[in-house]
């Protein structure tokens, strides 16, 4: 009876912390379109199609599309470099690295993966960035620079992330690839990815969610122009660096502000999307 | 037991009134620098007072006095239209303090070799209607312009945008950077840069050079003959009334005093008083 009764709490805190992480994420879903609607219903699709940005001028534009596309670009080109990288390291710290290796850089990656974005940025600021005019390019703060600092700060946990998913592929699989006369490469990156696609695909998803929502870094080291970068040495801003700058002077409930929320409301958006995407995946994988 | 508690009354006691004796200092970057000083002045003569300063813009520092939550806004322009509208709709009322007059410099990197500039131009430059040097002057090199810019919550932005751009645009193609320090630090490390920012950041570093045949000296700063010139103040709320007595009113005093004044003098900029 002791027992039932103890059972029944757990299961009843359980439910509890479930419904309210669910409601959380509705209670910010309903919050940002609420504060978005002034924007949406005022400016329309110009939020979309336009690239004039200019909250603060009379009259203001509120056009996102740079910044849509600038998160979009960072996005894409940091995910796709800093997974493939992500996944050898950690293939190689699954298969190849001596034990002694393996903890050392296991915990070595771990700490790293802990540093506060913002030390990342200043460190970037202060001694990378001066060399771009050094090498001829106009623009000490930009894209490339940007992309440089995401893939310190992301490689690390996308390592992690996908080494944890290796790792918990039972070894049997592995032997038996290798009985079959597997070489150990073929069979780290056939059989194990296959096994651990599940978590491999979410330390993708992860990745790309870290980098789509990085403030500090691309505030700091992307140049602050609200421009879509014809090249990497460009400077450009994102939704994110707008938010970031703009939200402490945007008087409340005015239009600058209701676009700053449409910006969030974008973001969570994207997020969603890589959510949802990762689970259709997986499906398709299971299948 | 009884000490105990007695201990927790008075602790407590010395939290409540060590607290109340606090000032909150929050807006403009640009006299971020001369604020120090004076906290760290008055902080001397009142060690009693717990101060926190804070640069991140005028126009946060005008919204934080709107919310309550600073004493003092620091800001390098005057009120924009909306925020008087604002008062007017919240019936609160903000009063200035002059405490400095500064001139905007335009700094170019050291080795360009420009000495002067219009506002025509400089609205060029800014609105994108030029890009390389060369199209303000054949004898400037074929480079490209890299024009920096204070973001859109700094006092300075305003005051350029009203003062150089009138009603028109920015370009997208300017950086916004987030402080006049690291608009000073940046024009320094690149070639082809150009930038503004209050004249008491400036330093060897970089070149100022004249706008319209001017240089921002104190002289031609005072006597508006730079043409971009332009008074620094501080606001506080005064909704319920001038504060007659207090850590507001004591700083207030202290700014405005000769020393208050000489301290605005040593971090670059002009006196407003006493001078």
């Amino acid at each position: 009876m002791h027992r039932e009764i103890k059972d029944k709490t757990r299961k009843a805190l359980m439910g509890i912390s479930s419904i309210t992480a669910i409601a959380a994420l509705f209670g910010i879903y309903y919050y940002l379109v609420k504060e978005s609607l002034p924007a949406i219903r005022s400016v329309g699709a110009e939020l979309f199609l336009s690239d004039q940005w200019y909250p603060v001028w009379e009259p203001a534009e509120f056009g996102m599309r740079a910044l849509i596309i600038n998160s979009i670009i960072v996005t894409a080109l940091g995910t796709l470099i800093v997974v493939p990288i992500a996944y050898f390291m950690a293939i190689y710290l699954h298969g190849f690295a001596s034990k002694k290796e393996k903890s050392v850089i296991r915990r070595l990656i771990e700490y790293l993966s802990g540093i506060p974005s913002v030390i990342i940025a200043f460190v970037f600021l202060t001694y990378l960035s001066p060399v771009f005019p050094k090498l001829g390019i106009y623009s000490p703060q930009n894209l490339l620079l940007a992309l440089i600092g995401l893939f310190f700060l992301t490689i690390p946990i996308s390592t992690v992330l996908i080494l944890e998913s290796l790792d918990n592929v039972p070894r049997e699989l592995e032997e038996a690839s290798a009985a079959l006369g597997a070489l150990p490469l073929k069979t780290y990156t056939r059989i194990t990815t296959k096994a651990a696609l599940p978590g491999v695909l979410n330390a993708i998803v992860l990745t790309a969610n870290r980098i789509v929502g990085e403030t500090i870094v691309v505030l700091l080291l992307g140049g602050g122009a609200a421009m879509v970068p014809r090249k990497l040495t460009d400077p450009m801003k994102t939704l994110t660096a707008a938010i970031a700058s703009e939200m402490p002077e945007a008087a409340r409930f005015s239009l600058h502000y209701s676009a700053l929320f449409f910006a969030g409301l974008v973001l969570i958006i994207f997020s969603t999307i890589f959510e949802l995407t990762s689970v259709a995946l997986l499906r398709r994988s299971r299948k | 037991m009884r000490k105990f508690f007695l201990t927790v009354l008075l602790v407590s006691l010395f939290a409540v009134f060590g607290f109340s004796n606090t000032l909150v200092i929050k807006g403009s970057n640009t006299l971020l620098d001369v604020a120090q000083l004076w906290v760290e002045e008055f902080s001397k003569m009142n060690p009693g007072i717990k101060i926190t300063l804070e640069g991140a813009g005028s126009s946060t520092g005008i919204a934080a006095l709107f919310n309550g939550t600073t004493d003092i806004a620091n800001s390098s322009r005057w009120l924009k239209d909306s925020e008087v509208q604002k008062m007017l709709e919240l019936k609160k009322w903000f009063a200035p303090v002059l405490v400095a007059w500064d001139g905007i410099a335009i700094v170019v990197h050291k080795n360009l070799p420009i000495n002067n500039i219009t506002i025509d131009q400089l609205r060029d430059i800014y609105t994108g209607k030029i890009t390389r040097w060369n199209q303000l002057n054949p004898n400037l090199p074929n480079a490209e312009i890299v024009p920096f810019s204070r973001n859109t919550a700094s006092g300075t932005f305003e005051v350029f945008k009203e003062k150089v751009l009138g009603d028109e645009k920015m370009s997208p193609r300017v950086r916004m950077l987030e402080s006049s320090m690291a608009e000073l630090e940046t024009v320094a490390k690149t070639p082809y840069s150009i930038a503004y920012f209050g004249v008491g950041y400036v330093d060897q570093s970089v070149k100022v050079i004249s706008v319209n045949g001017v240089m921002p000296t104190k002289q031609n700063i005072l006597s508006y003959k730079y043409p971009l010139s332009r008074p620094l103040f501080v606001f506080v709320d005064v909704t319920k009334g001038w504060p007659e007595e207090g850590p507001i009113a004591d700083f207030l005093r202290f700014i405005v005093s000769k020393r208050g004044q000489e301290l605005v003098e040593k971090a670059g900029f002009v006196a407003a008083l006493g001078q």
